[in-house]
């Protein structure tokens, strides 16, 4: 994950760049060249920026599409956030997408049920992430979020781990369920909400938004919340890392501020939002037409 | 084959601005052989008080007698050792001529004999102790040599600045565990001795106590399995080390005794290990960066000196990072092992302090100091130097630290917790998060 060869240390110029991605000379932590990355497969898109105060983007995303043959057509999108405090997140969030993504995609051309192989992929996350661990440094072992959205025609199943998010955001006049998010954050906050607290009071503790869970070596035996629902009209499933929700968070607001014809357009808007309001995080945003039809935007 | 593990302890994030890094090394050897197996050997040399002193009480020369017998029948076959008797000059007590001689039953026993015949008279010049026992050493071809060294006096006859020579000639060739027996001895003195040696320092006030404390001695030297190993330190282009100590079984600063390994990093030197944990606190001040910038603000491992055809090893790998934040909530948290060695380290230096400005004369400062120890032994569950404290100072309320001094204080008291106060306490583990 390091810049190619001949470039120097972001920092002092130095050519001693180490295997850990850290500088020899003066210690900085090196970029690892996915400070901004768009893709645009048509049904589905996604935006992947640093951010404004990060050193490097330790986000990253992974999705793909399954039309014709005999499955309707699908589309399956992961996101991870690699966990700053943990060593080398950007290895774990981009092992995590690729895998879960592999995973999901097998499971839908084999038409296998979407909640248990969104239960598969996330076992395989975290083993591929945990092999990343190394024993002689514990605790700081390699880890991310993770959520996952596998679309169909008529269902859209989620999967999550920790903070990042996936909303349903229902078009305009559409007589689909309204806006809603889809995941429940692990956190400490969102935990005590569960238990009765309210937000204010939940908010206000000590490490409140600290993971309650996590994929990585040391993240225990854990498994994904997973949803599936059926929209019932046309509208978008978005999946996010906090560096945007935690500037519009309410799933009303981001379909006000987010540009109607999805697309590419929309997801490298939400994306500036986020920016202009700090950008303090990586930002992730992947966009998913509902229903995912080719050639029918909804 | 003994391999190092290293586990690293801090919060790795700063204030805009910080530029002080603190964490806490956890060091932990494996794999040590038990057994004489070891590779290049191991050498004792132990050194006993012969002074006129140690016939006062008579006991005093009795039991340091059995207890170096003690001792020599803890050495493993193969070991090579040797006794040497101090007063104000040094003599080889055995074996009968210059050299080290490899343990068996029949040198163990002509040894003891040897022992036996020891009688006590002249004075104490330590530093002419030290010096033989390198020249012994200096025969020898093992790897791990170990001097216990017993007096029970001050070293009068020489002068500070010839022990402070004396210590740096000899320093990295051996390491040596310092006892003083009775309450005539300078607790600084033996202390200085034993940090410059790499050794442990300790009371025993009944001389009747020797003989247990020698042969756990000895035998904790025979089960040290790889000598000379260092701690090395890398830090970034224009950082600069503050501090690296040895916290944890015992407060030893090594700062001063960093030997620069081009590019910028530095050994200190750690002695011998057997199977065993340490733990070091390492402060480093980096060039601060940023906010959302990330740094390694060091890297340590451990470093085994090479024998005959093996290459020196670099073992164990951890990573001192910075990560600057705004966020407050993450830079202000206080990492508990930091926080802990902190606590311990002002505790020990409060203790000290506190007797030296008692014995000074100095009533306010000591009282201060000592019932700031006070507070601190209380807080952080130092039963038992709390307890020794108690036995200086009358404790009127422990939370606060309000004591007053005691007018009467038994001089072994005072030693004992003088002596103990580098011991420390390792932090509760963390409960592990394994799945």
């Amino acid at each position: 994950m390091l810049k190619p060869a001949g470039d120097g240390c972001v920092a002092c110029g130095g050519e001693n760049i180490g295997a850990e991605g850290f500088c020899e000379d003066c210690g900085r932590a090196q970029p690892s060249g996915r400070d901004r990355m768009e893709c645009d497969l048509g049904l589905v898109v996604g935006v992947s920026d640093k951010g404004n105060r990060r050193a490097r983007n330790e986000d990253s995303m992974a999705f793909g599409t399954v039309l014709g043959g005999d499955a309707p057509p699908t589309v399956v999108a992961v996101v991870c956030d690699g966990v700053a405090t943990s060593d080398r997140a950007d290895s774990a969030s981009q092992r995590a997408v690729d895998e879960a993504t592999s995973v999901l995609l097998d499971a839908v051309l084999e038409n296998r049920d979407p909640a248990a192989a969104t239960k598969a992929a996330v076992a395989q996350a975290i083993s591929v992430v945990a092999q990343l661990a190394d024993p002689n440094v514990p605790g700081t072992a390699p880890s991310c979020t993770f959520v996952s959205a596998v679309v169909t025609p008529t269902e859209v199943t989620v999967g999550s781990v920790g903070d990042s998010r996936v909303y349903w955001l229902a078009a305009p006049d559409s007589e689909a369920m309204s806006s809603r998010m889809l995941t429940v954050d692990d956190t400490v906050a969102a935990e005590l909400m569960a238990e009765g607290l309210s937000e204010e009071e939940a908010n206000a503790v000590y490490q409140a938004h600290a993971l309650s869970k996590w994929i990585g070596a040391d993240a225990g035996e854990i498994e994904p919340r997973v949803v599936t629902v059926s929209p019932g009209g046309p509208g978008h499933v978005l999946l996010c890392s906090d560096g945007l929700w935690n500037y519009v968070p309410d799933a009303a607001a981001l379909t006000e501020v987010m540009p109607a014809e999805g697309g590419m357009t929309a997801a490298t808007e939400l994306t500036a939002l986020a920016l202009k309001l700090g950008g303090h995080d990586n930002i992730t945003t992947v966009l998913v037409p509902f229903p995912p039809t080719e050639g029918e935007k909804p | 084959m003994t391999d190092f593990s290293v586990e690293v302890y801090q919060n790795e994030y700063l204030a805009a601005g910080s530029a002080e890094v603190n964490a806490i090394i956890t060091v932990t050897a494996t794999g040590a052989p038990t057994g004489p197996s070891v590779s290049g050997g191991a050498a004792e040399v132990i050194i006993v008080d012969c002074s006129g002193s140690m016939h006062v009480p008579r006991t005093k020369l009795v039991s340091a007698k059995q207890a170096t017998a003690a001792a020599i029948d803890t050495l493993r076959d193969g070991v090579e050792f040797a006794v040497v008797a101090g007063t104000d000059e040094s003599r080889l007590v055995y074996p009968y001529q210059h050299g080290m001689v490899v343990s068996s039953p029949q040198t163990r026993a002509e040894a003891k004999e040897a022992v036996k015949k020891l009688a006590a008279n002249g004075g104490t010049a330590i530093g002419k102790w030290l010096k033989l026992a390198d020249s012994l050493f200096a025969t020898s071809a093992a790897s791990m040599r170990h001097a216990i060294l017993l007096t029970d006096g001050q070293n009068m006859h020489e002068t500070p600045r010839q022990l402070a020579r004396t210590l740096q000639e000899v320093q990295g060739h051996f390491v040596c565990d310092c006892r003083g027996v009775g309450t005539d001895w300078e607790v600084k003195e033996l202390r200085t001795i034993a940090d410059a040696l790499l050794g442990t320092v300790d009371i025993v006030a009944e001389p009747e106590g020797l003989e247990a404390d020698f042969r756990a001695m000895a035998a904790s030297a025979m089960d040290k399995a790889v000598a000379d190993v260092a701690l090395r330190l890398w830090t970034p282009m224009g950082a600069t080390v503050k501090f690296v100590k040895q916290v944890e079984p015992t407060l030893t600063d090594l700062t001063a005794r960093r030997v620069e390994v081009p590019p910028r990093s530095g050994d200190y030197p750690t002695g011998s290990w057997g199977s065993e944990t340490r733990d070091y606190h390492v402060c480093v001040q980096v060039p601060a960066a940023a906010t959302g910038e990330k740094m390694l603000a060091g890297r340590v491992s451990l470093v085994v000196p090479g024998t005959a055809g093996v290459e020196e090893q670099v073992l164990g790998k951890g990573r001192i990072l910075a990560v600057w934040t705004e966020d407050t909530a993450l830079s202000t948290r206080i990492n508990r092992e930091v926080a802990h060695y902190t606590g311990q380290a002002e505790l020990a230096s409060a203790i000290q302090e506190g007797l030296e400005a008692r014995k000074a004369g100095d009533v306010e400062t000591a009282t201060a100091k000592l019932g700031r120890a006070v507070q601190l032994a209380t807080e952080t569950g130092h039963t038992d130097t709390a307890k020794l404290l108690s036995k200086v100072v009358d404790v009127e309320d422990a939370r606060t630290g309000t004591v007053r001094l005691k007018r009467k204080v038994e001089t072994v008291d005072e030693m004992t917790l003088d002596t103990r106060s580098s011991k420390t306490m390792r932090v509760r583990k963390k409960q592990s998060t394994e799945g």
